[in-house]
């Protein structure tokens, strides 16, 4: 019941999660870590949600990997090719779509992530390139494995 | 292990037990989408009996404060009141009586029950900076920024780590507005 605030340890990955079709603000989602839980925060740029998943009670992280990078590398080659062959005054904008391309392909492969627990399914946003999940979950395991014992082969 | 139920996030195919907890990724039988599933113990516990409380077997035994038919097993952590083991609710290693739970979160004192707060420091940032767009609103709303800032200086911000830099912002900004207002209805 302390008012301690620095009992969070933030875990690598930002996202942001599917809001309605007419929600102004995306709803960027980042986890932390507790002492015996993982916070999922859902900031709405005015006020912030909170899901809590207790060490305890997760039953399995599943990590399935997606085509997203791919498809946004095609989009990005389309527009600079569009801008380098068709519209050549505007070439600057072809090394930008081009500078995209090389930052989305540096950030690694994309995937989904979710959690299990007794009673829900949480997909969680933050954990959407492969490379941050692997981090999130190697660092997640031993605090699991901790609150719950090893799993016996 | 037989009895494991894990699901393809993706096809909601019921994924096989031998690629679960392997190191690498494995095709998704359903989707053929390569998955990664790690399982821990959580996963095979058993679901827990219902707890009824037991009743008063004699006189001299101490009975719940909400049932008092029902046997007392333990007091409250917060307000001492005799508990049986239906109303024993065990939250954050404590012991706790449904209205001491009601109440903590009702008054925020109980912080992994709270699923929401409000960003006071973002209304105030907002207030002060985007109205500047329009200029004219600003009379009004660069007043209202150095309210919120002062109003909800100590009002619970975030519940992860947060700086006070936005309401120093909010303030600075709006400070900023006032003096260039002030000018100006001098200079008329």
């Amino acid at each position: 019941m302390s008012q301690n605030t620095r009992e969070y340890t933030g875990l690598p990955g930002r996202g942001f999660k599917k809001g309605g079709f007419f929600a102004v603000f995306r709803i960027r989602a980042r986890l932390w870590l507790g002492r015996d839980h993982l916070l999922c925060v859902y900031n709405k740029k005015y006020e912030e949600d909170y899901k809590r998943f207790y060490y305890k009670d997760i039953q399995a992280i599943i990590i399935h990997k997606t085509n997203r990078a791919k498809v946004w590398n095609i989009i990005f080659g389309i527009f600079a090719a569009i801008f380098a062959v068709r519209i050549t005054e505007l070439w600057p904008l072809t090394g930008f779509f081009l500078l995209l391309m090389l930052i989305n392909r540096l950030r690694g492969p994309t995937c989904a992530c979710t959690l299990q627990t007794a009673v829900s399914k949480e997909y969680l946003p933050s954990l959407s390139r492969l490379r941050n999940a692997e981090k999130a979950v190697n660092r997640l395991m031993p605090l699991i494995e901790k609150a719950q014992g090893k799993l016996s082969k | 292990m037989s009895s494991v139920i894990i699901n393809c996030a993706k096809c909601d195919t019921r994924l096989p037990v031998e690629i679960i907890n392997r190191p690498g990724f494995t095709s998704c039988p359903g989707c053929g989408v390569p998955v990664k599933v790690h399982v821990f113990p959580a996963l095979y516990r058993q679901t827990g009996t219902v707890k009824t409380g037991e009743g008063l077997l004699t006189d001299n035994e101490a009975g719940c404060f909400f049932h008092p038919a029902k046997k007392a097993v333990i007091p409250c952590d917060i307000c001492g009141r005799f508990l049986c083991s239906l109303c024993d609710i065990e939250f954050n290693d404590q012991h706790l009586c449904p209205s001491c739970l009601e109440a903590g979160k009702k008054k925020r004192k109980i912080r992994n029950l709270e699923n929401n707060r409000v960003l006071y420091d973002n209304i105030a940032l907002s207030l002060s900076v985007i109205p500047l767009l329009f200029i004219w609103p600003t009379i009004i709303t660069a007043p209202a920024s150095i309210y919120f800032s002062i109003r909800h200086w100590r009002s619970p911000s975030s519940i992860i780590p947060r700086t006070k830099v936005r309401f120093i912002l909010a303030g600075f900004f709006a400070i900023i507005q006032i003096a260039g207002w002030a000018m100006f209805i001098t200079y008329i």
